[in-house]
């Protein structure tokens, strides 16, 4: 989806197919979600509350344990940073006060990486974790924005055209690239990360444009769940 | 007494603090600790800083080697950062391969060089496709007591800042790098940034430079980094509790004046004759 500076003017709309996922997409695992946006996707497992060993148990709360693996080789320090924002989302997501001295695995598998990739892969836990019934306060639902210089243009920041869950090839052109998480309740910040020179106006811009779109995201979460249900009726 | 209840409940005992609106430490809310910069303690190191903030210290050597470029970039020289927290500086840590957290503090600080433009890389360039420079900078933490990756951004960047490169020439005939280590040049910096690190005490108190205590008890760190313009460069929340636009707004505002204050530090550092300072 790209907008002009003054968020009516929609240069493009974005299919509602730029988003799919498939629930219970592994049979094993506690509750699993297939997740693409745009080309890029996604595969998790959710496996809990599970059982943990006695020196890492906790007496007051579950353990969130995540695992972000490459689409090959083992996890370098790139996987390590993205599976640390992952967590950071599920500890507060989870109600783990309800489960103690038990932990939750997270596998998150990386299948296609054509940018926004922290923002597929926390959409696709937070699908996961709703197909695994785990008892959650909010949805987490992020959005990844991006900014690139109009290059045909001479004047200043009025310009800059921001695209929302850009491809790598945008990402690449932009000049700055921030991740939104929000909760779904208050539409609070839950977690962010941006990368790029910007200057507060520009951030603020972006995140207004980020805070819109969860509510995309958020239908598309409440249609999956709806074709998840219907389908189990029909059996 | 204090001291029992300070460990059995250590929630408590900073809420206590908290209706007064100081901290355990004597710090208001918004104080950030005495820091200290000293540049070039290690004398055998290209270019090394020393930094305090409170109780953390981490320290930075630059080393330079000579090396051949990559294929896909045979005009640019190669800066490598790495964080390491060894057992040594907390308890928190046990000996052995990197962990998480360093892990994810060197990956910030290569984002960080990245996109702050720190050092133009041609600038480390010798002759293409043959050789280039590579800056290995080892930022090692010494004493763990909260925000090291605001520490360990003020000793990357005032080390790198004191790094000069002797001029190097390749002889064309037995294909070595001939070094001359009385002509050096200093690098060329782009710019100067600063991190600055939050916490969030039950989502309404906004704590600034936290301590190792108190990022135990508080939930998810929010850090800032920005340039002198007042351009963010990375702003990093991984997690915790949920905050609000205006509480985000405020960490913004801060961590520019912060920015500003480190400023100070590094343009007195700069000056060849004096080599210390404090804020």
């Amino acid at each position: 989806m790209i907008m002009k500076d003054d968020m009516h003017e929609v240069v493009e709309q974005p299919p509602t197919s730029k988003f799919q996922c498939e629930m219970n997409a592994l049979k094993n695992a506690d509750g699993s979600a297939f997740y693409s946006q745009g080309e890029t996707s996604v595969m998790v497992a959710v496996y809990g509350p599970g059982d943990l060993k006695e020196t890492k148990q906790e007496i007051d709360k579950a353990l969130v344990e995540v695992d972000f693996r490459p689409k090959l080789g083992s996890p370098t320090v790139n996987e390590k940073y993205l599976e640390r924002f992952v967590q950071g989302v599920c500890e507060n997501a989870i109600m783990l006060a309800l489960h103690p001295r038990t932990a939750f695995a997270i596998i998150v598998q990386i299948m296609q990486d054509q940018g926004s990739l922290l923002s597929c892969a926390i959409n696709a836990v937070c699908v996961a974790l709703q197909d695994a019934g785990v008892s959650m306060k909010h949805l987490p639902v992020a959005v990844t924005v991006a900014l690139r210089k109009e290059s045909e243009s001479e004047l200043e920041d009025a310009t800059d055209v921001l695209i929302i869950n850009p491809t790598i090839k945008e990402e690449s052109e932009s000049f700055s690239i921030l991740t939104f998480v929000f909760d779904s309740v208050n539409k609070n910040l839950l977690c962010m990360h941006s990368q790029g020179p910007l200057l507060p106006k520009q951030h603020e811009r972006c995140l207004k444009a980020a805070k819109e779109a969860t509510e995309e995201v958020l239908k598309f979460f409440r249609d999956s769940v709806t074709q998840k249900v219907a389908a189990g009726l029909e059996l | 007494m204090e001291d029992i209840f300070k460990h059995i409940q250590p929630v408590e005992y900073y809420k206590s603090f908290l209706k007064e609106n100081i901290r355990p430490d004597t710090r208001t809310l918004q104080q950030i600790r005495k820091t200290t910069l000293n540049v070039g303690p290690i004398t055998t190191a290209d270019g090394s800083a020393l930094v305090k903030i409170g109780n953390t210290m981490v320290m930075c050597g630059v080393k330079a080697e000579l090396t051949q470029p990559t294929a896909e970039e045979p005009k640019k020289g190669i800066i490598v950062p790495n964080l390491d927290l060894p057992a040594l500086c907390s308890s928190k840590f046990k000996p052995g391969p990197p962990n998480t957290q360093a892990q994810v503090g060197t990956k910030f600080l290569d984002n960080l060089i990245k996109i702050a433009n720190l050092v133009n890389s041609e600038d480390l360039c010798i002759v293409p496709d043959k050789l280039v420079w590579v800056l290995y900078c080892d930022v090692t933490c010494l004493n763990y007591d909260g925000c090291v990756i605001d520490a360990a951004v003020v000793a990357l960047v005032a080390a790198l800042r004191s790094v000069s490169l002797p001029s190097v020439t390749l002889n064309e005939e037995t294909d070595t790098p001939v070094t001359n280590i009385n002509e050096k040049t200093p690098l060329t910096i782009n710019c100067l940034p600063v991190a600055s690190s939050f916490s969030f005490f039950e989502s309404e108190h906004i704590i600034t430079d936290p301590t190792l205590s108190e990022e135990d008890i508080t939930s998810g760190c929010l850090t800032v980094v920005s340039d002198e313009h007042e351009n963010l460069l990375l702003v990093d929340r991984p997690g915790g509790v949920s905050i609000t636009e205006d509480q985000l707004e405020i960490c913004i505002q801060r961590s520019f004046k912060r920015t500003k204050e480190v400023h100070k530090l590094y343009k007195a550092v700069h000056k060849p004759s004096e080599s210390n300072d404090q804020t």
